[in-house]
Protein backbone atom coordinates (compact mmCIF):
# COMPACT_ATOMS: atom_id res chain seq x y z
CA UNK A 1 0.00 0.00 0.00
CA UNK A 2 1.76 3.17 1.12
CA UNK A 3 4.99 1.58 2.35
CA UNK A 4 7.12 4.41 0.97
CA UNK A 5 5.35 7.06 3.06
CA UNK A 6 5.56 4.81 6.13
CA UNK A 7 9.31 4.36 5.64
CA UNK A 8 9.60 8.12 5.28
CA UNK A 9 7.70 8.70 8.55
CA UNK A 10 9.89 6.14 10.31
CA UNK A 11 13.15 7.58 9.00
CA UNK A 12 12.14 11.15 9.89
CA UNK A 13 11.58 9.98 13.46
CA UNK A 14 14.97 8.22 13.50
CA UNK A 15 16.74 11.31 12.11
CA UNK A 16 15.23 13.33 14.96
CA UNK A 17 16.45 10.74 17.50
CA UNK A 18 19.89 10.56 15.91
CA UNK A 19 20.31 14.31 16.41
CA UNK A 20 19.23 13.94 20.03
CA UNK A 21 21.78 11.16 20.59
CA UNK A 22 24.48 12.91 18.58
CA UNK A 23 24.81 9.78 16.43
CA UNK A 24 26.93 9.53 13.30
CA UNK A 25 24.97 6.71 11.77
CA UNK A 26 22.36 4.04 12.23
CA UNK A 27 23.49 0.42 12.39
CA UNK A 28 20.19 -1.36 12.83
CA UNK A 29 16.44 -0.71 12.93
CA UNK A 30 13.93 -3.20 14.33
CA UNK A 31 10.28 -2.85 13.32
CA UNK A 32 7.28 -4.95 14.22
CA UNK A 33 4.73 -5.51 11.47
CA UNK A 34 1.36 -7.12 12.14
CA UNK A 35 -0.07 -9.54 9.61
CA UNK A 36 -3.13 -7.31 9.25
CA UNK A 37 -1.40 -3.95 9.35
CA UNK A 38 -1.80 -3.80 5.58
CA UNK A 39 1.95 -3.38 5.24
CA UNK A 40 3.72 -5.65 2.81
CA UNK A 41 7.06 -6.64 4.34
CA UNK A 42 8.92 -6.85 1.04
CA UNK A 43 7.55 -3.52 -0.19
CA UNK A 44 8.57 -1.95 3.14
CA UNK A 45 12.07 -3.37 2.80
CA UNK A 46 12.33 -2.19 -0.81
CA UNK A 47 11.17 1.33 0.09
CA UNK A 48 13.74 1.40 2.90
CA UNK A 49 16.55 0.32 0.55
CA UNK A 50 15.63 3.18 -1.79
CA UNK A 51 15.56 5.68 1.09
CA UNK A 52 18.87 4.35 2.39
CA UNK A 53 20.67 5.30 -0.83
CA UNK A 54 19.65 8.92 -0.42
CA UNK A 55 20.63 9.45 3.21
CA UNK A 56 24.18 8.71 4.43
CA UNK A 57 22.94 8.38 8.03
CA UNK A 58 21.22 5.13 7.00
CA UNK A 59 23.90 3.86 4.59
CA UNK A 60 24.98 0.90 6.73
CA UNK A 61 21.71 0.28 8.55
CA UNK A 62 20.26 -3.19 8.72
CA UNK A 63 16.47 -3.44 8.74
CA UNK A 64 15.09 -6.19 10.99
CA UNK A 65 11.42 -7.05 10.67
CA UNK A 66 9.48 -8.96 13.33
CA UNK A 67 6.12 -10.31 12.19
CA UNK A 68 3.11 -10.47 14.52
CA UNK A 69 0.40 -13.00 13.68
CA UNK A 70 -3.25 -11.95 13.66
CA UNK A 71 -4.80 -13.16 16.89
CA UNK A 72 -8.45 -12.68 17.71
CA UNK A 73 -10.87 -13.36 20.56
CA UNK A 74 -14.43 -14.62 20.22
CA UNK A 75 -17.09 -12.23 21.55
CA UNK A 76 -19.22 -15.22 22.55
CA UNK A 77 -16.98 -17.91 24.08
CA UNK A 78 -13.96 -15.63 24.79
CA UNK A 79 -11.47 -18.13 23.39
CA UNK A 80 -8.48 -16.84 21.46
CA UNK A 81 -7.56 -18.09 18.00
CA UNK A 82 -5.00 -17.58 15.25
CA UNK A 83 -7.46 -18.49 12.51
CA UNK A 84 -8.85 -15.75 10.23
CA UNK A 85 -10.47 -12.93 12.25
CA UNK A 86 -12.88 -12.44 9.35
CA UNK A 87 -14.42 -15.89 9.67
CA UNK A 88 -16.47 -17.66 12.36
CA UNK A 89 -15.00 -18.74 15.71
CA UNK A 90 -13.30 -22.15 15.27
CA UNK A 91 -14.43 -23.20 18.77
CA UNK A 92 -18.10 -22.24 19.02
CA UNK A 93 -18.84 -21.56 15.33
CA UNK A 94 -20.36 -18.12 15.95
CA UNK A 95 -19.40 -14.96 14.05
CA UNK A 96 -17.95 -11.96 15.81
CA UNK A 97 -14.22 -12.40 16.31
CA UNK A 98 -12.43 -9.34 17.68
CA UNK A 99 -8.85 -8.65 16.75
CA UNK A 100 -6.43 -8.74 19.69
CA UNK A 101 -3.16 -8.36 17.80
CA UNK A 102 -1.88 -8.23 14.24
CA UNK A 103 -2.39 -4.57 13.37
CA UNK A 104 0.96 -3.45 14.77
CA UNK A 105 3.31 -1.19 12.90
CA UNK A 106 5.87 -0.29 15.51
CA UNK A 107 9.39 1.00 15.58
CA UNK A 108 10.82 -1.22 18.30
CA UNK A 109 14.53 -0.46 18.55
CA UNK A 110 17.25 1.56 16.85
CA UNK A 111 20.97 1.01 17.17
CA UNK A 112 23.04 4.14 16.60
CA UNK A 113 26.75 4.54 15.83
CA UNK A 114 28.06 7.30 18.06
CA UNK B 1 35.29 3.66 14.04
CA UNK B 2 37.81 5.04 16.51
CA UNK B 3 38.95 8.44 15.26
CA UNK B 4 42.52 8.24 16.60
CA UNK B 5 43.97 4.98 15.40
CA UNK B 6 41.57 3.86 12.68
CA UNK B 7 40.71 0.64 14.50
CA UNK B 8 37.38 -1.10 13.94
CA UNK B 9 35.97 -0.54 17.41
CA UNK B 10 32.60 1.16 17.21
CA UNK B 11 30.71 2.91 19.92
CA UNK B 12 27.06 2.12 19.57
CA UNK B 13 23.91 2.79 21.50
CA UNK B 14 20.68 0.90 21.36
CA UNK B 15 17.47 2.84 21.91
CA UNK B 16 14.29 0.96 22.83
CA UNK B 17 11.33 2.81 21.40
CA UNK B 18 8.13 0.74 21.24
CA UNK B 19 6.62 3.54 19.23
CA UNK B 20 3.92 3.30 16.57
CA UNK B 21 5.21 4.39 13.19
CA UNK B 22 1.85 6.06 12.65
CA UNK B 23 1.98 7.64 16.12
CA UNK B 24 2.35 11.11 14.64
CA UNK B 25 -0.87 10.64 12.65
CA UNK B 26 -2.68 9.25 15.71
CA UNK B 27 -1.60 12.26 17.73
CA UNK B 28 -2.88 14.74 15.13
CA UNK B 29 -6.11 12.74 14.68
CA UNK B 30 -6.71 13.06 18.42
CA UNK B 31 -6.18 16.82 18.23
CA UNK B 32 -8.53 17.00 15.24
CA UNK B 33 -11.20 15.20 17.21
CA UNK B 34 -10.89 17.73 20.06
CA UNK B 35 -10.92 20.64 17.59
CA UNK B 36 -14.02 19.36 15.78
CA UNK B 37 -15.83 18.83 19.09
CA UNK B 38 -14.92 22.32 20.27
CA UNK B 39 -16.25 23.82 17.04
CA UNK B 40 -19.41 21.69 17.20
CA UNK B 41 -18.70 20.01 13.87
CA UNK B 42 -19.56 16.38 13.08
CA UNK B 43 -17.09 14.83 10.64
CA UNK B 44 -17.87 11.98 8.23
CA UNK B 45 -15.05 10.23 6.36
CA UNK B 46 -16.08 8.61 3.05
CA UNK B 47 -13.93 5.71 1.85
CA UNK B 48 -14.27 3.67 -1.35
CA UNK B 49 -12.47 2.62 -4.50
CA UNK B 50 -12.38 5.14 -7.36
CA UNK B 51 -15.71 5.60 -9.09
CA UNK B 52 -18.03 4.17 -6.42
CA UNK B 53 -20.04 7.36 -6.40
CA UNK B 54 -18.75 9.25 -3.36
CA UNK B 55 -19.00 12.64 -5.06
CA UNK B 56 -22.40 11.87 -6.59
CA UNK B 57 -23.79 10.79 -3.22
CA UNK B 58 -22.41 14.00 -1.70
CA UNK B 59 -24.05 16.11 -4.43
CA UNK B 60 -27.42 14.45 -3.78
CA UNK B 61 -26.97 14.78 0.00
CA UNK B 62 -26.08 18.47 -0.25
CA UNK B 63 -29.07 19.16 -2.50
CA UNK B 64 -31.44 17.51 -0.05
CA UNK B 65 -30.05 18.69 3.28
CA UNK B 66 -28.05 21.89 2.87
CA UNK B 67 -30.93 24.15 3.99
CA UNK B 68 -31.43 22.07 7.10
CA UNK B 69 -27.82 21.27 8.03
CA UNK B 70 -25.00 23.71 7.23
CA UNK B 71 -22.34 21.60 5.50
CA UNK B 72 -18.81 21.77 4.15
CA UNK B 73 -16.67 19.30 2.21
CA UNK B 74 -12.99 18.40 2.06
CA UNK B 75 -12.10 16.65 -1.18
CA UNK B 76 -9.07 14.37 -1.48
CA UNK B 77 -7.64 13.42 -4.86
CA UNK B 78 -4.24 12.81 -6.35
CA UNK B 79 -4.72 15.63 -8.84
CA UNK B 80 -7.27 18.18 -10.14
CA UNK B 81 -9.94 20.42 -8.60
CA UNK B 82 -12.68 18.56 -10.44
CA UNK B 83 -14.55 17.13 -7.48
CA UNK B 84 -14.30 20.42 -5.59
CA UNK B 85 -15.82 22.22 -8.58
CA UNK B 86 -18.75 19.78 -8.61
CA UNK B 87 -19.38 20.37 -4.90
CA UNK B 88 -18.88 24.15 -5.19
CA UNK B 89 -21.57 24.21 -7.87
CA UNK B 90 -23.98 22.90 -5.24
CA UNK B 91 -23.32 25.95 -3.11
CA UNK B 92 -21.40 24.65 -0.10
CA UNK B 93 -17.87 25.57 1.03
CA UNK B 94 -15.30 23.06 -0.20
CA UNK B 95 -11.55 22.67 0.02
CA UNK B 96 -9.65 20.41 -2.36
CA UNK B 97 -6.59 18.57 -1.06
CA UNK B 98 -4.44 17.28 -3.90
CA UNK B 99 -2.12 14.70 -2.45
CA UNK B 100 0.12 14.67 -5.53
CA UNK B 101 0.49 10.90 -5.47
CA UNK B 102 -0.24 9.88 -1.89
CA UNK B 103 -2.88 7.14 -1.80
CA UNK B 104 -4.76 8.41 1.26
CA UNK B 105 -5.56 11.52 3.30
CA UNK B 106 -3.82 11.81 6.65
CA UNK B 107 -4.81 13.71 9.77
CA UNK B 108 -2.47 16.65 9.07
CA UNK B 109 -3.89 17.22 5.57
CA UNK B 110 -7.39 17.29 7.04
CA UNK B 111 -6.28 19.59 9.85
CA UNK B 112 -4.89 22.14 7.40
CA UNK B 113 -7.92 21.87 5.15
CA UNK B 114 -10.21 22.43 8.14
CA UNK B 115 -8.47 25.72 8.93
CA UNK B 116 -9.01 26.81 5.33
CA UNK B 117 -12.75 26.23 5.73
CA UNK B 118 -13.10 27.48 9.28
CA UNK B 119 -14.37 30.99 8.43
CA UNK B 120 -17.54 29.38 7.03
CA UNK B 121 -20.46 28.34 9.20
CA UNK B 122 -21.02 24.59 9.10
CA UNK B 123 -21.98 21.77 11.44
CA UNK B 124 -21.45 18.74 9.21
CA UNK B 125 -18.17 18.18 7.42
CA UNK B 126 -17.76 15.46 4.82
CA UNK B 127 -14.25 14.30 4.00
CA UNK B 128 -14.15 12.54 0.67
CA UNK B 129 -11.03 10.41 0.85
CA UNK B 130 -8.79 9.52 -2.09
CA UNK B 131 -10.46 6.80 -4.18
CA UNK B 132 -8.85 3.69 -2.69
CA UNK B 133 -10.43 0.91 -0.64
CA UNK B 134 -7.18 -0.10 1.06
CA UNK B 135 -4.89 2.64 2.39
CA UNK B 136 -7.31 5.26 3.76
CA UNK B 137 -8.51 2.66 6.30
CA UNK B 138 -5.18 2.80 8.11
CA UNK B 139 -5.34 6.55 8.73
CA UNK B 140 -7.54 7.99 11.46
CA UNK B 141 -8.48 11.55 10.50
CA UNK B 142 -10.27 12.35 13.75
CA UNK B 143 -13.66 11.70 12.17
CA UNK B 144 -16.83 10.84 14.11
CA UNK B 145 -18.16 8.46 11.51
CA UNK B 146 -16.52 6.34 8.85
CA UNK B 147 -18.54 5.34 5.80
CA UNK B 148 -17.38 2.71 3.34
CA UNK B 149 -19.05 2.58 -0.11
CA UNK B 150 -19.20 -0.18 -2.72
CA UNK B 151 -21.06 0.30 -6.00
CA UNK B 152 -23.01 -2.53 -7.62
CA UNK B 153 -20.74 -2.80 -10.71
CA UNK B 154 -17.69 -3.36 -8.47
CA UNK B 155 -19.04 -6.77 -7.53
CA UNK B 156 -20.45 -8.46 -4.44
CA UNK B 157 -17.22 -9.81 -2.94
CA UNK B 158 -15.70 -6.58 -1.63
CA UNK B 159 -16.42 -7.21 2.09
CA UNK B 160 -14.61 -10.56 1.92
CA UNK B 161 -11.75 -9.20 -0.18
CA UNK B 162 -11.17 -6.00 1.77
CA UNK B 163 -12.29 -6.95 5.29
CA UNK B 164 -10.06 -4.43 7.05
CA UNK B 165 -11.92 -1.52 5.44
CA UNK B 166 -15.21 -2.91 6.77
CA UNK B 167 -13.94 -3.74 10.25
CA UNK B 168 -13.04 -0.09 10.83
CA UNK B 169 -16.21 1.45 9.35
CA UNK B 170 -19.46 2.50 11.03
CA UNK B 171 -21.64 2.64 7.93
CA UNK B 172 -21.74 0.63 4.71
CA UNK B 173 -23.44 2.09 1.61
CA UNK B 174 -24.14 0.01 -1.47
CA UNK B 175 -24.40 2.57 -4.28
CA UNK B 176 -25.69 2.57 -7.89
CA UNK B 177 -28.51 0.26 -6.80
CA UNK B 178 -30.43 1.18 -9.99
CA UNK B 179 -27.97 -1.18 -11.76
CA UNK B 180 -28.95 -4.21 -9.65
CA UNK B 181 -31.03 -5.78 -12.48
CA UNK B 182 -27.89 -5.98 -14.66
CA UNK B 183 -25.44 -7.54 -12.20
CA UNK B 184 -25.18 -10.67 -10.08
CA UNK B 185 -25.23 -8.66 -6.90
CA UNK B 186 -27.55 -9.66 -4.07
CA UNK B 187 -27.52 -6.70 -1.68
CA UNK B 188 -28.92 -8.79 1.19
CA UNK B 189 -26.07 -11.29 0.86
CA UNK B 190 -23.45 -8.54 0.56
CA UNK B 191 -24.80 -6.76 3.66
CA UNK B 192 -24.86 -10.08 5.53
CA UNK B 193 -21.21 -10.70 4.59
CA UNK B 194 -20.26 -7.20 5.76
CA UNK B 195 -22.13 -7.41 9.08
CA UNK B 196 -20.60 -10.81 9.78
CA UNK B 197 -17.21 -9.11 9.64
CA UNK B 198 -18.46 -6.11 11.61
CA UNK B 199 -21.77 -6.50 13.46
CA UNK B 200 -21.85 -2.75 14.28
CA UNK B 201 -22.23 -1.72 10.61
CA UNK B 202 -25.31 0.29 9.60
CA UNK B 203 -26.14 -0.60 5.99
CA UNK B 204 -27.86 1.36 3.22
CA UNK B 205 -28.74 0.45 -0.37
CA UNK B 206 -28.73 3.68 -2.38
CA UNK B 207 -29.17 5.05 -5.87
CA UNK B 208 -29.01 8.72 -6.72
CA UNK B 209 -31.21 7.90 -9.76
CA UNK B 210 -33.96 6.60 -7.47
CA UNK B 211 -34.40 9.42 -4.99
CA UNK B 212 -36.66 7.43 -2.64
CA UNK B 213 -33.75 5.06 -1.85
CA UNK B 214 -31.84 8.01 -0.36
CA UNK B 215 -34.44 8.82 2.31
CA UNK B 216 -33.11 6.38 4.96
CA UNK B 217 -29.59 7.83 4.47
CA UNK B 218 -30.88 11.38 4.89
CA UNK B 219 -32.89 10.38 7.97
CA UNK B 220 -29.78 8.75 9.42
CA UNK B 221 -27.72 11.93 8.90
CA UNK B 222 -30.42 14.10 10.48
CA UNK B 223 -30.51 11.75 13.47
CA UNK B 224 -26.71 11.89 13.69
CA UNK B 225 -26.84 15.70 13.78
CA UNK B 226 -29.45 15.68 16.54
CA UNK B 227 -27.11 13.60 18.68
CA UNK B 228 -24.33 16.07 17.83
Amino acid sequence: MHEASLVLAMCEEIVRLAKQEGAKGVSSITVRIGELSGVEKEAFRFAFEVYQKGDPLFEKAELRIETVPAKSRCRHCWKETLSSPFGPCPFCGQWGLELVSGEELDLVRVEFVL
Amino acid sequence: MCEHCGCESKQTKEVELERQILAANQEIAKKNRELFRRKGVTVVNLISGPGSGKTSLLEATIEALKDEIPMAVIEGDLETERDAERIRAKGVPVYQVTTGGACHLDALMVHRAFHQLEENEFRLLFVENVGNLVCPSAFDLGEDLRVVLVSVPEGPDKPEKYPVSFVKADVFCITKADLLPYFDFDPQKVMAAATKINPRLRCFVLSIKQKETLEPWFAFLKELMKKG
